[in-house]
């Protein structure tokens, strides 16, 4: 199950009136699925009385704005409200729901497609949008809101935000189904609104919302909201961390820790929960299954000598489970992205358990020529104490020949 | 429930519908159909409701032109 699943299930049972368990089988297919499913089904329900409908808001013209308001309140009723709204006159409609109880335009909102009534809540004033926003937040209606996001105008947003706490923001963006709207309205908030909501992640234990939140805007922006996470207490991050070992996301922290100002992700490298090594191994193996090698090393680069033992040991139990290939092409991977500067640091753990270096050593032997060339100048270029270390290894295993190249530069020969 | 819930469903919903939902059980499919049938329903019984209340509110010069318009 995924969060994004779990969110468009529950959108289609609010729709169908029928609780989200019910339908939890939907789960198994992928979010735009389901979502596909419920705007077919959203269809399908205002054309089974579509004809009827029209003749409402053909009728509602008739009668005074104060009758047909009363009307909508005590005959219509929300649910037929919400099925009539996107076919009034818009004018109308503006002005029947600042008429209307707010309690009442919250209930119609619940129950509206807002794909139909675009322009009505586009020419709603701000004012009356954030009045229903704070009934709606007070009724825990997130689905509702999210669903309202991308029709909603900037003004409406901001003074929606002036009157929704942070933790439902959090709660509400779960929902959100504007991708490339969500870029924008975050980049909305005040960047205390954007601290508190972080720390109402932790407090409200609203992480997966959070991290979800990270996957669905872009790259920059994820970047941006991390960095300000980062200036948290370690509590507040403490609480991330968890949710992501405890979650299985690390595919989705790794990439926003690439995206993150050099301070902001050694300040996160700096966590200690994040130097547990049942986190690091989980970290490792997040990188191997989605191929995040260039997310995982700025960071282990930063970890402290203990905990990028940990890295390391791990990356190498990763790839001595790996076919001769797909091993191949992670180390080559590796080359392009520079390990220069890690080197000495992986050699020097190598260095520190015989059966460790056996074990790199082996792999090294099986990456072949090619790639062994492109591993010359970075054993060359160790010094002499621990080229003199691995060699005595590299001759003890008699993988003098196996390794070619690399024997003589460990050896300390010139190239030939 | 539907004795072919695939059918019932393509026949209740346009297209484009996601090719996996028919990857789904009949039993799970036929549970679909239901919930739909169900929100029809309830729908067609408010909206019946509503437009019997809403020509009880109307005065009577308007409540024959109403009725005209929502009961052809």
């Amino acid at each position: 199950m995924t969060l994004a699943g779990h969110a468009e299930v529950l959108k289609l049972a609010r729709l169908l009136e029928t609780p989200a368990e019910r339908l939890g089988y939907l789960e198994a297919l992928p979010p735009e699925d389901v979502r596909l499913l419920r705007e077919r089904a959203a269809d399908s329900l205002y054309a089974t009385d579509g004809h009827r409908f029209h003749r409402v808001a053909l009728a509602s013209r008739l009668p005074p704005v104060a009758l047909t308001t009363f009307i909508a309140e005590h005959a219509f009723g929300p649910l037929l409200c919400a099925r009539v709204a996107g076919l009034l006159d818009t004018r109308l409609a503006v002005e029947i729901a600042m008429r209307l109880p707010t309690p009442f335009v919250a209930d119609l909102a619940a129950l509206l497609d807002p794909r139909r009534a675009k322009d009505l809540i586009a020419a709603l004033p701000p004012h009356r949008i954030a009045e229903v926003a704070a009934e709606l937040t007070v009724r825990e209606e997130y689905i509702a809101m999210g669903r309202f996001v991308g029709f909603m105008t900037d003004a409406a947003i901001e003074a929606a935000f002036g009157v929704i706490d942070d933790a439902s923001l959090l709660r509400i963006s779960y929902f959100v189904e504007a991708k490339d709207h969500l870029d924008h309205v975050v980049g909305l908030l005040a960047e205390d609104r954007v601290r508190g909501a972080i720390r109402a992640a932790t407090a409200a234990d609203l992480w997966p919302q959070a991290l979800d939140l990270l996957t669905r805007v872009s790259p920059g922006r994820a970047g941006s909201l991390a960095d300000l996470a980062a200036l948290e207490d370690d509590d507040v991050l403490d609480g991330m961390v968890a949710t992501a070992q405890r979650d299985g996301l690390w595919d989705a922290v790794l990439p926003v820790t690439r995206q993150m100002s050099p301070a902001g992700r050694s300040r996160f490298a700096s966590l200690t929960s994040l130097h547990d090594p049942e986190a690091l191994r989980a970290i490792v193996r997040a990188a191997a299954a989605d191929d995040l090698w260039h997310d995982l090393l700025p960071l282990a680069g930063l970890l402290p000598r203990g905990a990028r033992g940990v890295v390391w040991s791990e990356i190498l139990a990763v790839a001595g489970e790996l076919p001769v290939g797909r091993l191949r092409t992670m180390a080559a991977e590796a080359l392009d992205l520079g390990v220069e500067a890690m080197i000495l640091d992986l050699v020097d753990h190598l260095l520190r358990s015989s059966g460790l270096l056996t074990r790199g050593l082996r792999l090294v032997a099986g990456l072949g020529p090619v790639l062994q060339e492109r591993l010359v100048p970075l054993a060359a270029g160790l010094p002499e104490d621990r080229r003199a270390a691995v060699l005595h290894r590299v001759r003890a295993l008699r993988l003098v020949r196996r390794l070619g190249p690399l024997t003589d530069a460990l050896a300390g020969s010139p190239p030939a | 429930m539907s004795a072919d819930p695939r059918a019932a469903l393509r026949a209740r919903l346009d297209e484009p519908l996601p090719e996996r939902l028919w990857s789904l059980p009949d039993a799970e499919l036929a549970d679909l159909d239901d919930a739909l049938t169900d929100a029809h329903r309830r729908q067609s019984a408010a909206l019946d409701r509503s437009i019997d209340q809403t020509l009880r509110f109307l005065p009577w010069p308007l409540r024959s032109i109403v009725r005209r318009i929502l009961l052809p």
